[in-house]
């Protein structure tokens, strides 16, 4: 089966909110859960996404559109990623659940580095606050943490 | 729609983000949450050394390492290190040294095999520093600068740059000790490892050695004054003459706290760490 451009059909993703997505197949199988359906034969009509919400899913298929252009550089694509990944942490949270779900290597890896870098050189509480984190420490678990590493909260 | 908590990611994908850092930012994470922290414990353990067994015979193609927690010895092919000294060993890569004269440089990743020359210095010329006079030395690098001890305790801060100045930072000890280990613990404490030895000379003209015990100094640099540390807390100390490191035990269990590991060797290779 050619999955190139020229021949390519359109698919229908369904999200967990009932939106329809109308993709085109070659973008749509750069996720692998849907590439796995859509080669045994079972890809239904519309594709029933139940953990994808439509806007996330609006802004996965932005991302696989994209890196499926055969024409888009190694560096027009390190450019357009590096925007692609400035948002806010709710919409980070969703895309990094709905590439993981999807089996997107490249979209869970480039998340991935995106929260890391959040992380990075930040403290305890700060991270926390970026990612809209409870401290779930009991009073006694936080007082031994506090002690051994007094110099974390420098 | 609720925002959603960075609590609620499964531990996979937590484990896939930690991967991509740094021990100690690793460390930050443990203490976020208690969803976090179980992730850490999973990824935590790869910081945790292996301690390279040095070669009786230098001519061998092989290398050992020991893994701590399952104490079992791996041994790897490495005929690019064959006669050579594994001088430093820092993330991921050992740097080797020719054992004679110009002692050429190699930098050689064990795993790959990888294996390149450091770039040549620009004007390709040693400068030479004025500075004290430091016999027999150990050497570590922490927040871009150089310290180096002799065999005395005196310790001395290398700044390099565009006006390079050598500094004795801290002065001798009551006693002469040999080897000795400097290490920056996790706080960022500047600590000077003492390790007591004995060697028993058999008939033969070799010798075994029998180790005795350690002391621990740490140095106030603003006082310059060594004091006693009497616990590790819960940090464990890697020892080697390639180097020497703290890791927290904190969030693994492959290797126990307040202790100090190291080979019974003549001290020339340590540790080696991922």
């Amino acid at each position: 089966m050619s999955l190139s451009p020229s021949t390519s059909k359109m698919l229908s993703l369904k999200s967990s909110d009932g939106k329809v997505l109308e993709v085109e197949e070659h973008v749509a199988v750069l996720c692998e859960t849907i590439k796995s359906l859509v080669e045994d034969g079972c890809a239904d009509s519309p594709i029933p996404l139940a953990n994808v919400d439509g806007a996330t899913l609006g802004n996965v298929m932005e991302w696989c559109k994209k890196h499926a252009d055969q024409k888009a550089s190694a560096d027009d694509l390190e450019d357009w990623d590096a925007e692609f990944v400035e948002r806010d942490q709710g919409e980070l949270y969703h895309l990094i659940m709905a590439a993981n779900y999807l089996n997107i290597k490249g979209l869970l890896d480039l998340i991935c580095q995106k929260v890391a870098d959040m992380i990075k050189g930040k403290h305890p509480e700060k991270i926390r606050e970026i990612f809209n984190i409870e401290n779930d420490f009991t009073p006694e678990q936080q007082e031994q943490i506090r002690k051994d590493n007094s110099w974390a909260f420098e | 729609m609720a925002q959603p908590s960075g609590s609620d990611l499964p531990q996979e994908l937590l484990e896939l983000i930690f991967n991509r850092l740094k021990d100690g930012e690793v460390l930050h994470c443990g203490h976020v949450c208690v969803s976090w922290q179980s992730a850490v414990m999973e990824v935590y353990h790869k910081f945790i050394p292996s301690l390279l067994i040095p070669n009786n015979d230098s001519n061998e193609d092989t290398r050992s390492l020991l893994t701590i927690w399952t104490k079992r010895l791996q041994k790897i092919h490495l005929p690019e290190a064959r006669g050579r000294w594994l001088c430093s060993a820092t993330n991921g890569w050992l740097l080797t040294t020719g054992i004679t004269w110009p002692h050429q440089m190699h930098l050689l990743n064990p795993f790959t095999r990888t294996h390149i020359l450091p770039p040549p210095t620009r004007d390709e010329k040693w400068m030479a520093m004025e500075s004290p006079e430091i016999p027999s030395f150990h050497i570590m690098l922490c927040k871009g600068q150089f310290y180096v001890t002799d065999n005395q305790g005196n310790v001395v801060c290398f700044e390099f740059g565009p006006h390079p100045k050598a500094e004795t930072i801290a002065t001798r000890f009551k006693q002469y000790v040999d080897p000795k280990y400097l290490v920056e613990s996790l706080s960022g404490h500047f600590w000077l490892v003492l390790r007591y030895i004995d060697w028993e000379f058999l008939g033969d003209n070799s010798y075994v050695y029998h180790p005795m015990s350690f002391e621990i100094f740490k140095l106030d640099l603003s006082m310059k004054k060594w004091s006693e540390v009497k616990s590790l807390g819960d940090e464990a100390l890697f020892l080697g003459h390639n180097g020497s490191i703290s890791v927290s035990t904190r969030y693994s269990k492959a290797c126990r706290g307040n202790c100090i590991y190291f080979l019974n060797d003549d001290y020339w290779e340590g540790y080696f760490r991922m």
